[in-house]
């Protein structure tokens, strides 16, 4: 078994347990304090510092991904009629509304109010509006708009304009009020964490690497979830600390590294070990990724609000093809990748829809190859187990000649 | 050539000059290419060109696959298609619209692909009624504005995006009176119409609608079908919902097959046409922000108050719609979305509908019988396709 050969790391042992208290606090306070759903790429920073509970329903699709629970959720939103062809994430959070029973943790505890960020994709857009009519849940959109260039002043003048409303709302709706002090207090933290939580992917850079993609994944859930609080900064902290250790020891993730690759898209949640533990057999080590990045950025400038809004609508995800590709150019440049693999991810348009050209500007400009593997990031429906093995053995095999 | 032949083939349009009906009065100012209706054409009007709509079109898609996966819209799949097959070549450019995920990748596969060729993208606001949306929208309305006048060397002046938008309004309300008359016109007939303004100047459009409109019998509700044993058929009354009309075919099928197409909420149908923009405003910029923001809008769009479907519910009881058919691409997300609380609201009104999942193969034998299985359910008096 290949994740038998894989050294895994030991701060991530903490991470039931730093993740199972989110969910049962979220579960048990909501009694006394308002919860919100929000997106990934949605300022939690505010959410936080107002004292409301931030539940993330991407996350739980994640989760139930890796339960393999998401083949049965999305079937129960399609049964409803939502097209197979719909965000997997989304549908997972849809059917476990609908059949509480069939979903891991029985489900999210309910929300006082919504808070999608269209940063990341239009799907939330739809995904959001169709939470507030079910569950009767007022809905704050904030409309980040997407950067086909640099970001435009008038871009982020809006985003930041839409700041304040949405402000207004959290208050009107939670009855909770926005401190200055506080908000300063929760990005100072914000931005230790993504510090930490962006030298901690630079570590990928030595040889060999201290850790491999799937680690990163594993340990990202904090930087999304707890972002902004105490137990983010510990965590990564004590992550950082293990893997310079290992730097400092030579040791790496993989016992022997024999290749170096870079992975582009979200991870393949229900195939997580299975997936990876592939390019192990190969002596092949992710060191480094485009997923995880979308939270290590750090925030900078004097206005809490403006820099907010320049920070969120700048997202890698939110920016055009030339910015993407030069992403991926400098990931293999700067970490001496071999190669890279995109994951065609049937869920995610924004992510996916020009991976074949950026396959082609990033071989072009670097001279490595890379492989396309189709899946999705929840839903194994999706995933051709025999099809995806001869791609991979074939692509290792490039490697080799 | 008339106006079916330049539906099914623009490009010999605009290469011959052969304008439709028998009012030549061309040269046209060079076409320029556009995909979502949110684009105010009146600017790339003002600016010097004729805004024509690249529609779907069977073209071959094999070299689409080395940019875009299989679970692409059709509308984006034809697109580049036609892009890459030469279809496109009498285009001075392509203006994108930021609308949803596909379009946004779709500008800049385009961009990045063909970068001697015009292009220009307006990323407009999604939040319709977002606090700074308008101040925002005449921003980038303002960019593309002087994007133009970088190219053309042209000024897009207050006055001239005034006659534009004049000539755009009076092509609106013809369309709303052919609409409003469309009983009296088979519905391939009509799309062709609505269509073919897309692809020509609207001057020339203008034109010919005022003499379609001139021939037509007002409220005219065509004549009635009839057994073969002389009695009046029940023709099922429907409404079409959903985007962009792949196919002409699918309409004239519906018809063929004893339904009559009495109203649409089509993004190449009524929602092309809805909500003129307000003339006499200081600042006509402001006038064409306002449209955008207050129209009849697509799914991809987010705003306080649902509005489309109250539209589709209200319209259908309007019209007196028996039931609607929603035209789907399995691959078009927002419209994927919006299905499920416009058929739950049909539903709740007793409404019938019936959903076909429409890509670029066309009509198929399988849309063939859905339809009509739908239609003798309908005239059966039955409830829900």
């Amino acid at each position: 078994m290949a994740e038998l050969r894989y050294r895994r790391l030991q701060t991530l042992n903490r991470l039931p347990r730093l993740m199972g208290n989110h969910y049962l606090a979220a579960r048990y306070l909501r009694y006394v304090r308002p919860v919100a759903w929000i997106t990934s790429g949605a300022p939690v920073e505010i959410i936080r510092a107002m004292g409301i509970l931030p539940v993330y329903p991407e996350n739980y699709g994640a989760l139930c991904g890796s339960r393999q629970a998401a083949g049965t959720l999305c079937q129960v939103a399609e049964a409803r009629g939502y097209s197979r062809e719909l965000c997997s994430y989304a549908k997972c959070n849809l059917g476990s509304l609908a059949e509480p029973r069939q979903a891991p943790l029985g489900g999210l505890p309910r929300p006082t109010v919504l808070v999608a960020c269209n940063n990341i994709c239009g799907t939330v857009t739809k995904w959001y509006q169709a939470l507030a009519r079910d569950l009767r849940v007022p809905l704050f959109l904030w409309d980040t708009p997407f950067s086909p260039g640099e970001l435009t002043d008038g871009g982020v003048a809006y985003a930041a304009a839409q700041l304040r409303e949405m402000v207004r709302f959290l208050e009107r709706h939670t009855g909770h009020k926005l401190h200055q002090d506080r908000l300063n207090r929760v990005m100072d933290k914000s931005r230790e964490a993504s510090r930490l939580w962006s030298e901690i992917r630079l570590l990928g850079r030595h040889r060999p690497s201290p850790l491999n993609a799937s680690d990163l994944f594993i340990a990202m859930a904090p930087i999304v979830v707890l972002r902004g609080t105490d137990q983010a900064i510990d965590f990564y902290r004590e992550l950082k600390a293990e893997l310079a250790g290992r730097v400092a020891k030579g040791e790496g993730a993989l016992p022997v590294e024999r290749y170096r690759l870079v992975w582009d898209n979200i991870a393949i949640w229900h195939k997580l070990l299975r997936f990876y533990g592939q390019f192990l057999d190969h002596r092949a080590c992710f060191v480094a990724d485009t997923y995880t990045g979308g939270w290590g950025t750090v925030m900078e400038g004097d206005d809490p609000l403006t820099a907010l809004a320049r920070t969120y609508t700048g997202v890698f995800l939110n920016r055009g093809l030339a910015y993407r590709a030069s992403q991926m150019v400098e990931l293999v440049r700067d970490f001496g990748a071999h190669g890279f693999v995109m994951h065609a991810n049937r869920s995610c348009k924004p992510y996916t829809l020009f991976q074949y050209d950026i396959r082609r500007m990033v071989t072009e400009q670097t001279g490595v190859p890379g492989l396309v593997i189709e899946a999705d990031m929840a839903d194994p429906r999706s995933y051709a187990e025999e099809a995806v093995k001869t791609r991979i053995q074939a692509f290792m095999e490039t490697l080799d000649g | 050539m008339n106006i079916q032949e330049l539906v099914v083939n623009p490009k010999a349009f605009w290469q011959h000059t052969h304008l439709p009906g028998d009012g030549f009065q061309g040269p046209w100012a060079q076409p320029i290419g556009y995909l979502c209706p949110y684009l105010p054409e009146e600017i790339l009007h003002a600016a010097g060109f004729t805004p024509v709509r690249v529609l779907p079109r069977l073209v071959p898609l094999g070299p689409v696959d080395r940019h875009l996966p299989v679970n692409t819209c059709t509308l984006a799949r034809s697109f580049l298609g036609q892009v890459l097959d030469g279809s496109l070549d009498h285009l001075a450019g392509v203006v994108f619209t930021h609308t949803c995920d596909t379009m946004q990748c779709l500008a800049e596969i385009y961009r990045l692909n063909f970068p001697h060729r015009l292009t220009a993208n307006l990323v407009g606001p999604v939040a319709l009624d977002a606090a700074g949306s308008r101040d925002y929208l005449l921003g980038e309305l303002r960019n593309l504005v002087a994007d133009l006048e970088g190219v053309t060397g042209v000024a897009v002046t207050s006055g001239r995006l005034v006659e534009s938008i004049r000539l755009y309004n009076i092509n609106r309300d013809l369309l709303q009176r052919l609409e409003e008359n469309r009983a009296g016109l088979a519905a391939l007939d009509y799309y062709t119409l609505l269509h073919a303004g897309m692809l020509m100047p609207k001057e020339q459009h203008n034109l010919l609608l005022q003499k379609v409109l001139a021939d037509l019998p007002v409220h005219g509700q065509g004549a009635p079908r009839h057994t073969k044993t002389g009695q009046t058929m029940h023709q099922p009354r429907l409404l079409l919902a959903g985007a962009v009309l792949t196919d002409l075919a699918l309409v004239a099928l519906v018809e063929d097959l004893g339904g009559q197409v009495v109203a649409d909420t089509l993004c190449s149908g009524t929602r092309y046409f809805d909500s003129p923009v307000t003339e006499g405003m200081e600042d006509p910029l402001a006038a064409l922000a306002d449209r955008y923001l207050n129209r009849l809008s697509c799914p991809a769009k987010h705003s306080l108050q649902d509005r489309l479907t109250p539209h589709l519910v209200d319209l259908v009881k309007q019209r007196k719609a028996d039931g609607v058919i929603f035209l789907l691409d399995n691959f078009c997300d927002p419209h994927s979305w919006e299905y499920v609380p416009q058929a739950e609201a049909l539903a709740a009104a007793g409404i019938p509908h019936l959903q076909l999942q429409v890509d670029h193969t066309g009509v198929t034998g399988q849309i063939r019988t859905r339809v009509q299985a739908f239609l003798e359910r309908l005239q059966g008096g039955g409830q829900h396709g």
